[in-house]
């Protein structure tokens, strides 16, 4: 694991000498602690899912969303700080807000994510201010076609395929890997999502959490939303039984 | 100065015919070419079809001296942040920022036509106020006010390449006939995805319409040519 900073990790302006930016990789730590949040590119759309962990059982269901709508088009899904999230999803609101209000047209995800990601960089340059403790997986469809985000606390973003950050993320990654995504519609895939984080929820660390799913879609037409509630229902159900399957195996 | 000479020193303004038009795969835009201070022609081959993009133009209809000067802004901008050329409508949205932002200082109504891969071809309409109206065709300039009845009667869907650019000749130069302030040449700019092609018809190629004279090298022709009775013919 990292070694400890002594030093040259008090600050988000000093590097080390061997050319790391200690505080940034502490607040990706933040994210790897959070329950894990997938996002996959489908052939006709996106699907996102995410592991909320229940602290306490007095929760009220559905509540504490952790999946954005950002625009009609586009939504996040956030892992980490929660408040910081918060900052995020309300300062990418504003971008797709101001872009559609000069320019007349929804702004394209490209866009969009080359923004958050430079004010999510901006917070990682100035002694006055701490990274965010959140990372960013942003889906969305526009007029070429849909597309996954992922955005880290340093500020860095790429295009993928299927995207998985939080707890379980080394073990979602095998299990997206094996997928045939290109292949998938969304249906399928808010199936192969829901089996995914039932498989990778850790039963003996943390108890009770409720998988919040979202999708953008042809079928959803092409807006983003949350999985229509028979779906949801109904892939919860299958991954509980693939599980029993597989722990009878 | 005598007014029935006219104010030579009036505002360089351009009464104008500025049309634009979609067809099936792009749009046709077109315009006369006369540019008038009061009765004298000051240009009468003017270039009135600005290119914005490469594949956006716009067509202005210019009161005050103050000029539009949107290409450079609108070239960069878009293009810089996005990495592609500008649609159509982003296009037309910045021009009509531009327009409604400056409200007091420009008087100015533009056609917007293009073609960007997404949508087709667009025309876009900013009148004087600066708000923005998609429209399959669009007509402006004080030689527009003679084309509205044209339009109804002969627009259609779906036209060819070939129907629209003979439909814009015919309807500048209807309307070149008709309003003082229009005249010259017509030049067209089709845009397709093709890329941008320029055309010009010289005034004397065009149809003649009703009680318009045929084109003369000179008055004294047509004095001379019967009696000796001056203004007889």
């Amino acid at each position: 694991m990292a070694s400890i900073g002594t030093g040259y990790d008090l600050s988000v302006t000093t590097f080390s000498p061997d050319g790391r930016v200690f505080q940034i990789e502490y607040a990706a730590k933040a994210v790897d602690n959070s329950g894990t949040v997938i996002g996959i590119k489908c052939k006709d759309g996106i699907v996102m899912g995410v592991e909320k962990l229940i602290t306490s059982k007095m929760m009220l269901p559905g509540s504490n969303r952790r999946i954005h709508s950002v625009h009609r088009h586009s939504g996040m899904a956030v892992a980490g700080l929660a408040a910081d999230g918060r900052q995020i999803v309300a300062r990418a609101k504003a971008e797709a807000a101001n872009y559609e209000s000069t320019y007349g047209e929804p702004i394209p995800i490209k866009e969009l994510t080359e923004r958050v990601a430079s004010y999510v960089h901006l917070c990682t340059l100035y002694w006055w201010l701490r990274p965010f403790g959140c990372g960013v997986i942003l889906g969305g469809y526009d007029r070429d076609g849909p597309q996954l985000y992922m955005i880290e606390p340093s500020g860095i973003s790429y295009r993928y395929f299927g995207a998985a950050i939080g707890k379980g993320k080394q073990a979602a990654k095998t299990e997206i890997e094996k997928l045939k995504l290109s292949e998938m519609t969304c249906r399928e895939g808010v199936l192969e999502i829901a089996k995914i984080i039932y498989r990778v929820h850790d039963e003996a660390k943390d108890k009770a959490f409720e998988l919040e799913m979202s999708w953008v879609c042809d079928e959803s037409k092409r807006r983003h939303e949350k999985v229509p509630e028979e779906l949801l229902v109904g892939a919860k159900a299958a991954a509980v039984a693939a599980l029993e399957e597989m722990d009878a195996d | 100065m005598d007014p029935s000479v006219g104010d030579l020193n009036s505002p360089h303004s351009m009464g104008t015919t500025i049309i634009g038009v979609t067809y099936n795969g792009g749009v046709v835009l077109g315009a006369d070419s006369r540019t008038s201070t009061g009765v004298y022609v000051a240009n009468r081959a003017s270039d009135k079809i600005t290119q914005l993009t490469d594949n956006v133009y716009v067509l202005q209809i210019r009161k005050l001296s103050l000029i539009m000067c949107a290409t450079f802004s609108i070239n960069t901008r878009p293009r810089i942040q996005l990495g592609q050329p500008a649609t159509v409508k982003v296009a037309a949205n910045l021009v009509r920022l531009l327009s409604y932002n400056n409200k007091s200082m420009l008087q100015t109504g533009l056609i917007i036509g293009g073609w960007d891969k997404y949508e087709g071809g667009k025309i876009y309409g900013v009148p004087l106020g600066g708000t923005i109206l998609e429209q399959p065709f669009a007509i402006g300039g004080s030689g527009s006010t003679y084309l509205y009845g044209f339009f109804d009667q002969e627009w259609k869907e779906g036209m060819t390449k070939d129907e629209a650019e003979k439909l814009v000749v015919k309807a500048v130069s209807l309307a070149i006939a008709r309003d003082g302030a229009s005249g010259g040449v017509v030049r067209t700019v089709i845009i397709n995805s093709d890329g941008v092609t320029r055309n010009f018809y010289p005034g004397d190629s065009l149809l003649l319409w009703h009680e318009e004279l045929e084109p003369q090298n000179s008055l004294l022709d047509i004095l001379s040519s019967s009696s000796s009775e001056p203004m007889v013919s």
